[in-house]
């Protein structure tokens, strides 16, 4: 029987999720056009830019999908369980990098910004992408989550599995901190 | 509303006094407030200065899916039908083998050679029964195991008799009934 591909377009993420465990190739593909970018995107942002790495990550990360989607639990946000596995696996990551670092230095690959010379917008691009790199893992989960990928407190508060109130004032902390590092910029208009 | 939302929401002209004392801790002027701003747009915009992903993903993705979708029901049963025949198959072979254990039989050299003799060798009364041997029923055919693993010794059929003319012979009853059946 042919899938219409049309028909998962409409439905919610768990339900599509769910076709997708059951083996149904167009609802994974519907999954992966709402996902596969995103996930990507925060695996990129979340691994120091490293492009093969967060591919890999997304790849498992979707392999997990297919094989054990049945486990997924239809009460709970398929988003928030997706960014929950995904939020582990950079913690493997930086324990795996941890690890490697007592024997050879990470090297950082170059981050678009760096290609990129001179306005001022990519001036504090680079200082913001800089400064990502420095911070502690919690708190560049915290900010790729909220500032990034627009996740809303109450599911950062489950993918982290930290009280919301938790979540609120570390993210007062964090902009607090931002603010302090990136002071050189505050008279810059990049914006009208 | 928070401060993160205020500042994302708000412009710092359209702030009350009640905001401004609630980010009192957060910012200490307008430039401050703007550069939070900025820093919340220029995050939201970093999602888009990320590389695409590369499609082989998703399709090495769908490749591992199709393997899964394509076993069905038909096709486990089918399965399921050979490892019964198979294992039905073996028991038989197994229960064959072991009724075509070859047995060992004492047999003549002239029976060997002339199939149609008697079974059985008739012996009269008074002859000596030494010569009473047991034949083979059939002619011999190359077995499929030739080699005989264990031999079993036959006894000399005529210590049995000698035993049985010496007992007759005792009961002179019982040697007139033996004559008169044969």
């Amino acid at each position: 029987m042919k899938e219409n591909a049309a028909l998962y377009k409409l439905e919610s993420d768990e339900w599509v999720a769910g076709r997708a465990a059951e083996g149904s190739v167009a609802a994974f593909n519907e999954l992966y056009e709402r996902y596969g970018q995103k996930l990507f995107s925060y695996f990129f942002r979340m691994l120091w830019n490293n492009k093969e790495l967060a591919e890999d990550c997304t790849q498992e990360l979707f392999l997990k999908v297919i094989k054990h989607g049945k486990d997924f639990d239809v009460n709970r946000k398929f988003s928030t369980w997706f960014y929950s596995i995904a939020h582990n696996m950079c913690k493997n990551e930086y324990r795996k990098a941890e690890v490697k670092a007592k024997y050879q230095p990470v090297k950082t690959p170059l981050s678009v910004a760096d290609t990129e010379k001179n306005s001022d917008l990519q001036r504090f691009r680079k200082a913001l992408t800089d400064l990502l790199d420095r911070m502690a893992e919690e708190k560049k989960q915290l900010y790729v989550l909220r500032f990034e990928e627009q996740l809303s407190v109450p599911d950062i508060s489950q993918v982290m599995n930290i009280p919301e109130g938790t979540v609120k004032s570390r993210i007062f902390y964090l902009l607090k901190e931002m603010k302090e590092q990136l002071i050189g910029f505050k008279t810059l208009h990049i914006y009208p | 509303m928070d401060a993160e939302e205020i500042i994302s929401s708000k412009e710092w002209s359209e702030l009350n006094a009640s905001e401004k004392e609630m980010l009192s801790d957060l910012v200490a002027d307008e430039q401050e407030y703007n550069l939070l701003k900025k820093i919340m747009q220029v995050s939201a915009e970093m999602p888009d200065t990320v590389p695409a992903v590369n499609p082989s993903v998703q399709q090495s993705l769908v490749d591992v899916m199709k393997p899964v979708r394509s076993i069905k029901p038909w096709y486990r049963l089918a399965v399921a039908a050979a490892v019964v025949l198979f294992t039905a198959g073996l028991i038989f072979i197994i229960l064959r083998k072991e009724t075509k254990e070859p047995v060992m039989v004492k047999t003549l050299p002239s029976i060997q050679k002339d199939p149609v003799q008697p079974l059985v060798k008739t012996i009269p009364p008074d002859t000596s029964v030494n010569e009473m041997v047991v034949a083979d029923a059939t002619i011999k055919s190359p077995t499929r195991n030739p080699v005989v693993k264990k031999h079993i010794p036959v006894k000399e059929p005529a210590l049995v008799f000698k035993n049985l003319q010496t007992d007759l012979s005792a009961d002179s009853s019982l040697l007139a009934f033996v004559s008169e059946v044969y």
